[in-house]
Order: C-alpha cells, then structure tokens, then sequence
C-alpha cells in the first residue's frame, strides 16, 4: 500500500483532470449601435475590431464565443459553461468617438461572472491586461475603459468563510466515508459476522439496517454542521431545502460507496489505510477542496459526466455551488440529484453484492 | 421408513491449498446424542465443525442435518446453533439484549423471544446481569452468555467448540450439568482435545487426527480397545537416573514397559501384584522412586496408541 499509493495517485491525477493547458471561455455579449459618420453617414463598429483583435492575438489563452442573449449568457455563466461575460454596450462605440474630443472619458465595458471562481478573475485579468497594453499603452489614450463588473448570483455578497463552508460541508460529508465504514466492518473484526452468518440473516437485512442508522446520523451530522456555520457568521444563501436535499442525497452515497469499502477490509486497520484511496479521490477529485476541470465523456443535454462523474461527491459540489452561489433551485440542480440519486443506487447495488460475497456467506 | 440422523457427513473435505484440513469425513450422529470430537490443535475439528453449522464450504462431500442437505434457508439456521470457542457477543449491548437481537436474526417473533431469553439467561445464572452490558460480565460469565446466544432460537442440534475451556471449576459443573439436561431434548456435539472434558461429557468419541477420523465409539470401548489392562506410572527421581535403565530391569516382568520422560510406565492387569517385586528389583540396582501410581486405561492412552503422540504435542 506505501509504495503504491503515491504512484496512483499521480496515475489517477490525469485520468481524470483535463491537463489540455488552462483556457478561459468567454462569451461576448455586442449590443454595440455603432458610432454614425455625421459627414458621411457611415457606422463604424469600434467594439468589433476590438473583439477581432482580441480573438487574433490571446491565441489559446482566451476561448471566445458570440451570444445575443444577456440571459442565455448569464444562464451559461451559472451552469459554468463559460467564465466571462463581456458586454459591450449600445453607446460603445458613439463613447468612442467622443473619448476623441474628450479625453478624460471612460468608456464603459461590463463582465458578469462569479467573482468567487479564479477562472472569471483570470479571464478578467487576461482582457483588461490586453485592452491596457493595447489601448493604453500603445495608443497612448488615458484611462479609456471603465470596467463595470456584474457579480453573478450572490457571488459578490460571500465573504471567504462563505467561500469555504460549502467545500467544508461536502468535506464533512465524505469523512463519513470512514465512520460508516467501520460500523460495517465492526462485525467481522470482533467475530459477530459468525452470529448472523450462522443465523443467514440477509443482505439486504444486514446493509439495509445499518445505512439507515448511518444515513440517519449523518443527516442529523449535516444540520448540525450546516447551523454551526450559520451560528459562526455564514452568509447562508440559496434555498435551503434544496441544500438539504443535496446534503442528504451526498451523505447516502457516501454511505453506500462505504459498503464497497467494507466488503475489502476485514478490520478497523485496513478501513483506515484501504480508505485512504477512496476518500482521496473523494476530496480532491471532486471539487471540494479547489476547482478542477475535467473533459465530459458524454453529455446529456446541457450536463455534461465527466471522468470524476462517478465520485458522488462531484455532483453534490456543483449543485452547492449553483445554489449558494448562483442563487438557484431545486429545478436547476436536477441534473446532479438524478446523479446522486443514479451513483447511490450504484454503490448500493455493488457493495451489496460484494459485502455478501466477502462477509455473509459461507467461506469457500 | 427409517429416522434420519440427526447429522451425517458424507466423504466430507476440506482443503486450503495444499493443506488437508478434513479428510473424507464419513459419520453419524443420532438424534439425543451427546458426540465429542477428541484430537489436538489442528487435527481438524473446528473445520469440520464449521462445515456442519455451515459457515464453510467443504471441497467436496456433503453434511446432512435431518437427512437434508443444508441450504441457506431459515429454517437449516435455525436446526443448529454454536458455541464457539472464543466469547462472541456486543460488548456494547446488554444480556438480554444481544439474545432478543439474535433472536430477531433468527426471525423469531419478538415476545416469545423476550420471554425464552429471560428464562435462558436465569438458566445460566445471569439473570441479575440480564441488563448489563455484556462488557462489564466476567470471562465465566461471557462464556454463559456465550452458550445461551447459541441456544435463543432452540435449535434441535446444538455445538460447543470446547465447553469448559477457560472456566472456573464452579462454571464448569454448571456447563457440564447443562449439556446433560439439553439431551433430554436436543442432539449435542462437542468438539475437545480434553480427555477427561470428552470422558464426562460424551456418549460417544471421534479420535481425530489430521484431518483423518481414527475411531469412533463410546469413551470405554475405546478405551477397551487399547486394552483392559491397568498402567502403572513410576516416576523416577530426576538426577542421573536413566529410565532406560529402569526399563532393562523390568523387562521380562509381565507386562508391556515404555517410558515417558523419566517415568516408566507398566501396562498390566497384575500391576498391584507385581508392583513389590518391581520395587525390589530397582531398589536393589540403587533406583530409588520419586512417585508411584496405579490409573486406568485413558482416552489419551488409546490416541497415543493410534498416533504415537499425546493429544497436547
């Protein structure tokens, strides 16, 4: 196991991360009029050679897409499709032409992102970094842009502790991993597995009896975290039932992927060093811990599975973020609770089959 | 039509790897019976134990209980209960707790499980620990509990994985006693390497010994089979005397002579009568004796007869 786990770890790490270099996604939103000729009638369009230029020279770093519509970007923008909303608005070029007579005007340009994610502020930074050197240093022209920034949802209202308390809850939750575990091996290291296997007591009996205990006391577990957050100053946003029901959803998963765990140990000692893989990838491969980028194996409409679709804990953090972050609902997560609810039924199935197989019948 | 045994096993067969544990297991246990299984560590009785009640599967061969095959169903769980060797319990739950828990196991209705437990537990003499939590119980006391979690479901075929092992003499005799009283109604298969524990316990004895059953009978025509006669032990003293030397002396006595350490020992049914011209003759070759002693015939006499080994090598 030591000599193993940090090489698979570091096989793992690609599997499942997208490593392609990082690329920011852009949409760009022109509702730009144009600034009309007086003399000779013609408009020019200032923002799109601007947009052109700006596509030509930020090579793979910036991924721009047109939109027409403010609220289908902003829609992108909360399902995390894109990073940046970049609006040139109706007098941007019209404010062009006047910054020529009149130097001390800023023109107005807008981004509408999550200002909690570090891909908005990169891809933020990445504009106005080429926007600046471009038009400023170049072109010698004072101050041209005024940045108007449009938080996303709530993002602006979270304070770092808001920041944290949904990746500690989904933290919290996975530990479960460890206790639930136990409670499953408990009987086989101290014997009693011979009672009940003596007594054929079922699978479904034995599993179905002590998840619900598990699944009852990590629900209680999750409140309990969920208003001491509140208690410590959490800025709890977002419907609270259908964090709840995330929360509870993620917390049965976890508990049924630890019967799979179960069915390989025989002892508190291996649930702790066995566990440790399972738990890694359930931390760090889902998004709790920091954000990370995978490549969709197939999509479903607008959801895309990705290699970390598997691990639970994937969905639960997305879908906590939708709802403390974006503000949205039960209707918009239901992607991740049909994927919640899909993963437990599939750990439930698989480790039943497995803790039967090692545990409940008799040895060959 | 015939009435079935209450326990057969068929050419029955237990490998790990290489390693015979059971090999070709063929007996009978009736109904009533109390049957013990005598060998050392290893021979194989555990396995074989396990393969009855269940919890392995043999390599080849078949247990029938009842004259059934066992299966996976309730109602085989419920024919057998065991005793293991070691105290298997919830530490964390009380007396009468584990047995209703178990007794729900066993798909039994709650109250008349209640009720049988309570009697179980008075019984065995725990009726004052009944709410206890099965941690705070001394080792004579989880051993009882131990016995009455194998008997909440009253199954008809009940085993004991050595009964009396690690028990205070008053908790032996209280076992022992309660093993006699189950026969009344129940078919009792103990498993020892305890000569005197199998004496006073069973009926009938299966001599196993790597994995081979050697003989099966009852403890005094097994013992009859080694022979009537008495054995005289004489221990010597430990300082430079030579059993080989005591045995030269005595060798044309009537008798069979062999050594074991440094006692001597004479099989014989004269051996009170020659015991004076024994004396003699080593006192008069400057043997002095440490220890005399007259016994019958043993359980671990006949093993020794059949393996060449004592049932604690």
């Amino acid at each position: 196991m030591t000599l193993i786990s940090a090489p698979f770890f570091v096989f793992i790490y690609p599997m499942i991360i997208q490593s392609s270099g990082y690329n920011y996604r852009v949409q760009v939103l022109n509702i730009d009029k144009g600034a009309v000729d007086s003399k000779s009638g013609v408009t020019t369009l200032y923002s799109k050679s601007i947009i052109d230029s700006m596509k030509n020279q930020s090579g793979q770093m910036l991924v721009f897409s047109n939109v027409t519509s403010k609220d289908s970007a902003l829609t992108t923008l909360k399902k995390k499709k894109s990073d940046l909303l970049l609006i040139f608005p109706e007098q941007f070029s019209s404010n062009w032409d006047e910054k020529a007579s009149n130097p001390e005007m800023r023109i107005p340009i807008e981004f509408s992102g999550d200002v909690t994610s570090w891909r908005y502020l990169m891809a933020g930074v990445f504009i106005q970094d080429y926007l600046y050197k471009n038009y400023f240093e170049k072109q010698g022209l004072k101050e041209p842009f005024e940045f108007k920034e449009t938080p996303l949802g709530k993002s602006s209202e979270l304070n770092d502790f808001d920041i944290a308390v949904p990746g500690l809850i989904i933290f919290a939750i996975v530990m479960l991993m460890y206790t639930a575990t136990i409670a499953f091996v408990i009987d086989s290291e101290s014997g009693t597995i011979k009672r009940l296997k003596m007594a054929k007591v079922s699978t479904f009996t034995y599993i179905g009896g002590l998840s619900l205990v598990q699944i009852l006391i990590g629900g209680i577990s999750v409140i309990i975290t969920y208003f001491t957050a509140i208690g410590l100053g959490f800025n709890g946003q977002g419907d609270f039932w259908a964090l709840f029901i995330v929360m509870l959803l993620t917390c049965i998963s976890i508990i049924a992927f630890s019967i799979i765990l179960a069915a390989f140990c025989k002892n508190i000692t291996q649930v702790v060093v066995i566990g440790t893989f399972p738990l890694f990838l359930f931390m760090f491969f889902s998004g709790s811990m920091f954000p990370i980028q995978t490549a969709p194996i197939f999509t479903i409409g607008s959801f895309d599975f990705g290699a970390n679709g598997l691990i639970s804990s994937t969905h639960a953090v997305t879908a906590i973020n939708k709802i403390m972050v974006m503000n949205l609902g039960v209707k918009d997560i239901i992607p991740e609770i049909i994927s919640l609810i899909l993963l437990s039924i599939f750990y439930f199935i698989i480790g039943g089959y497995l803790y039967q197989r090692k545990h409940l019948r008799a040895v060959s | 039509m015939s009435i079935p045994y209450a326990v057969e096993t068929k050419n029955l067969s237990k490998n790990f790897g290489s390693l015979k544990a059971v090999d070709d297991l063929n007996l009978t246990i009736n109904s009533g019976e109390i049957f013990g299984f005598l060998g050392p560590n290893g021979a194989g009785k555990s396995t074989s134990i396990n393969m009855i009640c269940g919890l392995l599967s043999p390599t080849s061969g078949e247990v029938l209980i009842n004259g059934k095959r066992i299966d996976n169903s309730h109602s085989t769980s419920r024919t057998v209960g065991l005793c293991p060797q070691d105290n298997i319990f919830w530490p964390m739950m009380t007396c009468l707790e584990q047995l209703t828990f178990m007794g729900a196991m066993y798909g039994l209705p709650r109250t008349d499980t209640k009720k049988s437990s309570i009697k179980l537990l008075a019984d065995m003499g725990l009726s004052d620990k009944k709410n206890k939590l099965a941690k705070t119980l001394s080792g004579g006391m989880k051993r009882r509990l131990n016995i009455c979690l194998a008997l909440v479901h009253d199954p008809e075929i009940v085993i004991f994985d050595e009964p009396e092992a690690g028990l205070d003499p008053q908790s032996r005799v209280m076992v022992r006693e309660y093993i006699h009283m189950l026969t009344a109604k129940k078919t009792i298969i103990l498993t020892t390497h305890n000569m005197d524990e199998a004496e006073r316990l069973a009926q009938r004895v299966a001599i196993i010994d790597n994995g081979k059953l050697l003989l099966t009978d009852t403890p005094e025509n097994l013992k009859r089979h080694n022979g009537e006669e008495d054995i005289l032990e004489l221990s010597l003293p430990d300082e430079n005397v030579s059993p080989e030397k005591a045995k030269a002396l005595l060798k044309d006595m009537n008798g069979i002579i062999s050594t074991e350490s440094n006692r001597v020992l004479i099989k014989s049914k004269q051996c009170l009568a020659l015991l004076p011209e024994i004396m003699n003759r080593l006192s008069v070759n400057g043997i002095s004796i440490k220890q005399v002693q007259v016994r019958k015939n043993t359980l671990e006499d006949v093993f020794i007869k059949l393996t060449g080994r004592k049932l604690r090598e």
